[in-house]
């Protein structure tokens, strides 16, 4: 068995081989009876491969195929994913969402910042001096129960 | 009507217009493409239902995906892409689940006979028995085989989309015909079918 020949069988019968190619398989085919029956086999089984029938799609193909993508639509109509595939030809929704992003961090930076420093200053503002109740004799001389512990938080 | 004057348009300029969002033109590569990929996913598959399921998620994923089409490559080249890495994707499916059996092959020929093209000569159309003997040999194929054979021989597609379909070099799709077409006479013959 000469395997450049059986490997040029598809080459020959599609015509694809070099003259000087086409003459030599046409040399070897002629003296050689096993690669002959094996050549002519294929010969007529390429043509019958091409001869089966041919299918045809069913009738609602076209009917089945629009319900699949109505459905995929109405399932992506509402998610992120579309909004994203909306706007891609529009806009380049990554660097928005990016500078959206820088921004709402900035902001609630500068937020937490300011609401800090106030918040101390009021606690500065605000710190009771407990040294000034418990020498605060007047008050011992209260009922406890009136409001025992708002007198002993007196404010400066 | 507009399948009519669509007719000229290429396959390149069809998809490129749907990309700019206009569905008609959708549609006509629906209709240029939808008996050849049911034929290319029945002949791989082996089973009308699953071909037709495919060719509907084939046609699914271009429209989903027509963003990621790019000119450099034909139209066809991407489609079948799809649809070929989609039927290995279902096979690989079915193996795993070792649900395949004879019974479904018995059901996928019943169906067979109502989506043959009326319009074709019958006497050029080989006897069913036969066709089917020659279908079970072809599905019975190493995969790698099967596909190179489909495409080249049922789908008549160029090598050289042949070999960007399955992204093979040149020579390798060039041997695997013939060593499939090769393995098929075997098989054939095993099947007793002495003389082709």
């Amino acid at each position: 068995m000469n395997c450049e020949y059986y490997d040029k069988i598809t080459d020959y019968i599609d015509n694809n081989l070099s003259k000087q190619e086409k003459d030599n398989f046409e040399t070897y085919l002629k003296n050689n009876d096993e690669f002959r029956g094996v050549f002519d086999d294929i010969k007529t089984q390429t043509k019958l491969i091409k001869e089966l029938p041919q299918l045809k799609a069913s009738s609602n193909f076209i009917v089945d195929l629009n319900k699949r993508i109505e459905k995929y639509e109405s399932q992506n109509r509402y998610s992120l994913l579309s909004i994203f595939s909306i706007n891609k030809r529009k806009i380049d929704f990554i660097p928005l969402f990016g500078a959206m992003s820088l921004i709402l961090i900035v902001s609630f930076s500068l937020f937490k910042v300011s609401n800090y420093s106030l918040s101390d200053y009021n606690s500065e503002e605000s710190r009771f001096d407990n040294s000034v109740a418990i020498n605060d004799l007047d008050s011992l001389k209260n009922d406890y129960n009136d409001a025992p512990v708002l007198l002993i938080g007196n404010k400066k | 009507m507009g399948i009519m004057i669509k007719n000229h348009i290429t396959d390149e300029e069809l998809i490129k217009n749907f990309q700019k969002g206009d569905r008609s033109c959708y549609n006509e590569l629906v209709y240029r493409y939808k008996d050849k990929i049911i034929n290319f996913l029945y002949r791989f598959m082996n089973d009308m239902d699953a071909a037709e399921d495919l060719a509907q998620e084939t046609f699914l994923k271009v429209y989903i995906k027509k963003d990621s089409y790019r000119e450099i490559s034909k139209f066809s080249t991407w489609l079948y892409t799809i649809a070929s890495n989609l039927a290995k994707t279902e096979l690989r499916k079915i193996k795993r689940r070792k649900t395949f059996s004879i019974s479904s092959i018995t059901n996928s020929d019943k169906e067979h006979n109502y989506f043959i093209d009326e319009e074709a000569n019958k006497e050029e159309v080989l006897d069913n028995n036969e066709n089917n003997i020659l279908h079970q040999s072809l599905y019975s194929l190493e995969q790698d085989f099967r596909t190179i054979i489909i495409l080249r021989e049922i789908q008549e597609l160029s090598y050289d989309n042949i070999s960007k379909i399955l992204k093979l070099p040149l020579g390798t799709v060039k041997s695997r015909i013939n060593r499939g077409k090769l393995k098929l006479r075997e098989i054939l013959i095993n099947k007793g079918v002495r003389k082709i």
